[in-house]
């Protein structure tokens, strides 16, 4: 099983328009970022988990499995912000490690930063478990108005990747059995790199090359605009989505202040950060 | 804006005029400063099938280009002499209405797909060209049902096989309605089963009237739809052209010496000739061809020739005339037990995986792709790690050796040269792996010296391996295997994209080493490669071996052969249907051992008949 690819569970989210939910994810990414607390971002992680396995139908099994890595990710975010706050002020120490202070504020900012890290995953993984690549490549030229030479430079290098990734694990392993890859150490591994890299930007070139020779033949880039046999369309399920998604962000955001969890935008500092 | 005239019926415009006509066409490449073409004169006629031959590096795919004016218009290239398509140059037409009359397929259908859907990418053309999009579906439509990808509209791609790609590209082509296709070896990356769908498709559209230009080294099936043949040579001209039959029939000598592919039955035909057997027909199918030497037979057997009709299937002898493989005590080369191996994604890629590689072995591995060759190969040298079973090699469990220290043992060579390269000229190439051991460079020396001569690389020994050809590169990187002196080598489709001349040179390299008590294993498709050189070969199927045997006893096995999506060499089916008829005359595995057998039964001494012919 192939975690954090499209899943066709034909849920409610599939049938919204690519660009719609990207619009959903930046808007809710921007609200998350003003606040400083642990309760937002956990709230809108909640959130947006829930309209992935409600709304996208998506096992929260699936789920579990495609978030797990990036929980490693998170925990380094509150580890090293709780170790190595990044602002002054007046503290409440907790322990001692050595010179170090952990102390509640940074605990606190630690878990608020890495919160937020998993609640961008978090709408990524909506994304994409609930959008065809093609489709939101698609939804971006028609509804979004990205040049759709660009978009389609977007494709060419997204189908790019597990080719390149495959060449590259060939390359490494033609190293290994001439004993050309140098064993040990992180520098040891740069040098491997620099050698690597050859080959695999020689491949690379020449079948970016190849690719544009046959877009070419097909009449890519022919006229400014292009026609598409498919139109995809902004309907009423996704304003209703759009709707939706902004009043439970309000009413997370409300409900947090009322019952006051969060006191203010961003006065959980005693000071701004210093930097 | 302009709209481009992408909806006329392919058969309706320009009725008298030849599609293509190519007329001292000059091209130069400025960044280099190399002349590629030199004065090419050529005429496509509409309904024709052309196939354009020659040894590579003669240009072919840059004329090729010319074609649909992608030379000059988008790649660097200058251009004289003139390209007319239907009738209109290309100096000075767009290339949109150009897309509209020649359709191009390229080589690596991974290199061509722009998109993530079928359906979208059949559209992907006409998108370009601005069809009004009500057109599109029946289009669609009609271009997947023509190529035989009906049902796939919503598939990925990438979950398609090699040959169903490459027969979506060749609709997404198909959709923008040109009457002309220009195909640069369309079948080089597919297996025989699917290159075999794709001339059978090809057939196809000939019959709907369709020109075609083909450059292409797969002659075997091709061969018998092409109507006429043009050869380019090293000086950058058209040095042969005509029908098939007739260039064939009466160049075959001049475009031998060229080195490129021939189909194997003219290549029997040729052999029989030198030897003083003329044919009266010249043919071209294996059909034809046992046709045609049975005539030949009856009319020149010094005793009457009794045919026999039981239809028993004689045995093929020997393989190879290859050194004896040692038996029975001697510890096996490679010996693979019970192997299984699943990626992390959760493909199974073997699956209980055995295989016995005897010592001196000329070993041949096959199989469709994603049977899991390459995987169990890996394993052969310690790149991947038995999850179940063992592998050992020359009597050695390998779990716990690390690949660079397996190298003095088993060499192996990769797919791609280029992957292989680790310095940055040919000799240091060749001394890396002797430098790694601590050797002294007079040592060094005296073991890299032989290898530059061997492989014909003495003049490039300060070379950038990267800058190489491609013939050389395969040498190169055959010839860095051999400096540690391994036992075995392991080779990745060691003659992949590689013309006749080479693919000869690699094969003559590989069974001196094999004389000398090297094993080899070869991984491949190309079943003519496996009749003419193996003694030993494995069937993958699955992630496991269906079957591991001598050679002649998979070619009898008609059910796998089919199973595995592999086919029999031609002269393999001539020499079987002949002796069919005959009783006393064997098949044999190439051109070279039938021509053989036939002098033999018909009492002629091909030496003594060469001389005098």
């Amino acid at each position: 099983m192939r975690v954090f690819s499209y899943q066709p569970t034909g849920g409610f989210l599939h049938s919204l328009n690519p660009s719609i939910k990207v619009l959903v994810i930046i808007l809710t990414a921007v609200a998350v970022t003003f606040v400083l607390d642990i309760a937002t971002p956990l709230a809108f992680l909640i959130a947006s988990l829930m309209t992935t396995v409600v709304l996208g139908r998506v096992p929260v099994r699936y789920v579990v499995r495609s978030m797990a890595p990036f929980l490693y990710v998170a925990l380094s975010f509150v580890v090293i912000n709780t170790l190595f706050p990044r602002y002054t002020g007046s503290i409440t120490p907790i322990a001692r490690i050595g010179p170090l202070t952990v102390s509640i504020e940074g605990l606190q900012l630690g878990l608020s930063i890495g919160l937020r890290v998993l609640f961008l995953i978090s709408t990524s993984l909506m994304l994409v478990t609930t959008t065809r690549p093609g489709d939101l490549v698609l939804s971006l030229v028609q509804q979004a108005r990205l040049p759709y030479k660009l978009a389609y430079a977007i494709l060419a290098a997204y189908r790019f990747v597990p080719i390149l990734a495959g060449e590259y694990a060939n390359i490494r392993a033609a190293g290994l059995v001439r004993g050309g890859r140098v064993r040990g150490g992180v520098l040891a591994e740069l040098r491997n790199l620099r050698r690597e890299a050859i080959p695999l930007l020689a491949g690379a070139i020449r079948r970016s090359e190849r690719m544009a020779v046959a877009m070419d033949s097909r009449a890519f880039g022919a006229y400014p605009t292009r026609t598409y046999h498919r139109h995809l369309t902004v309907t009423a399920a996704d304003w209703l989505f759009l709707t939706g998604a902004l009043a439970v962000s309000a009413g997370i955001f409300v409900l947090l202040v009322y019952t006051g969890l969060i006191s203010g935008v961003g006065l959980q500092l005693d000071q701004p950060p210093t930097r | 804006m302009k709209q481009p005239e992408a909806n006329q019926h392919p058969y309706q415009h320009h009725q008298h005029l030849p599609p293509i006509v190519v007329h001292n066409l000059r091209l130069r490449y400025p960044q280099s400063g190399r002349v590629v073409l030199r004065g090419v004169n050529l005429e496509l006629k509409r309904g024709e099938v052309k196939l354009l031959l020659g040894p590579s590096g003669t240009g072919k795919s840059s004329l090729a280009l010319t074609l649909n004016g992608l030379i000059p218009h988008h790649m660097e290239g200058e251009i004289r002499g003139e390209v007319l398509v239907n009738g209109r140059s290309t100096a000075s037409t767009g290339v949109p209405w150009l897309t509209t009359q020649v359709g191009m397929v390229f080589q690596d259908p991974d290199a061509q797909i722009a998109t993530l859907n079928v359906e979208d990418e059949v559209a992907f053309g006409m998108e370009n060209l601005c069809v009004p999009p009500d057109e599109m579906p029946s289009r669609i439509r009609g271009a997947l049902e023509r190529v035989g990808l009906s049902g796939t509209e919503d598939r990925n791609p990438e979950a398609l096989s090699g040959g169903q790609k490459q027969r979506l590209v060749l609709a997404s082509v198909l959709a923008m309605g040109p009457a002309v296709l220009v195909l640069d070896e369309p079948t080089a990356n597919l297996d025989p089963a699917g290159t075999s769908d794709f001339f059978a498709l090809l057939a196809q559209l000939k019959q709907e009237g369709f020109s075609i230009l083909i450059i292409e080294h797969k002659l075997d099936e091709l061969i018998a739809h092409v109507d006429t043949i043009e050869v380019l040579d090293w000086s950058g001209r058209i040095a042969l052209s005509g029908p098939t039959r007739e260039v064939l029939a009466h160049h075959y000598e001049e475009v031998d010496r060229l080195g490129v592919w021939m189909p194997q039955v003219t290549e029997l035909v040729a052999r029989l000739r030198q030897c003083g057997v003329r044919l009266d027909t010249f043919p071209l199918t294996v059909e034809e061809a046992v046709r045609s030497i049975d005539e030949a037979i009856l009319r020149l057997a010094p005793a009457p020739a009794h045919r026999h009709g039981d239809g028993r299937v004689r045995a093929v002898p020997g393989g190879s005339p290859s050194a004896a493989v040692s038996a029975g005590d001697a510890p096996a080369a490679v010996q693979v037990e019970h192997l299984s191996y699943s990626y992390p994604d959760g493909t199974l890629a073997l699956d209980g995986a055995c295989m016995n590689v005897r010592r001196g072995d000329f070993y041949a591995l096959v199989g469709p792709n994603g049977s899991g060759k390459t995987t169990l190969a890996r394993h052969l040298i310690g790149l991947a790690r038995p999850q179940q079973g063992r592998v050992c090699v020359l009597g050695r469990d390998i779990a716990h050796v690390h690949p660079a220290d397996l190298s003095s043992t088993i060499g192996y060579v990769f797919q791609n040269p280029e992957h292989q390269f680790v310095t940055l000229s040919v000799y240091d190439e060749l001394a890396f792996s002797l430098r790694a051991r601590g050797l002294p460079e007079h040592i060094i020396r005296q073991r890299v010296e032989p290898l530059l001569e061997e492989f014909g690389l003495q003049e490039h020994r300060e070379v950038n391996p990267f800058t190489l050809s491609q013939g050389q590169k395969r040498r190169l990187s055959v010839a860095t295997m051999l400096a540690l002196e391994p036992q075995i080598l392991v080779l990745d489709e060691p003659t992949f994209g590689q013309d006749r001349q080479s693919t000869e040179n690699i094969m003559n390299h590989l069974h001196r080493l094999n004389d000398g008590g090297v094993t080899i294993i070869i991984i491949t498709h190309d079943m003519k490669l496996v009749a003419e050189h193996a003694i030993t070969v494995g069937v993958m199927l699955a992630g496991r071996l269906a079957f591991e045997g001598p050679v002649d006893a998979l070619f009898a096995n008609q059910h796998l052969i089919r199973q595995a999506h592999l086919d029999v060499p031609p002269v393999l089916a001539v020499g079987r249907a002949l002796s069919e008829r005959y009783a006393g005359l064997a098949p044999a595995m190439s051109a070279d051992r039938l021509c053989n057998e036939l002098c033999a039964y018909l009492a002629i001494n091909p030496r003594a008949a060469s001389s005098t012919a």
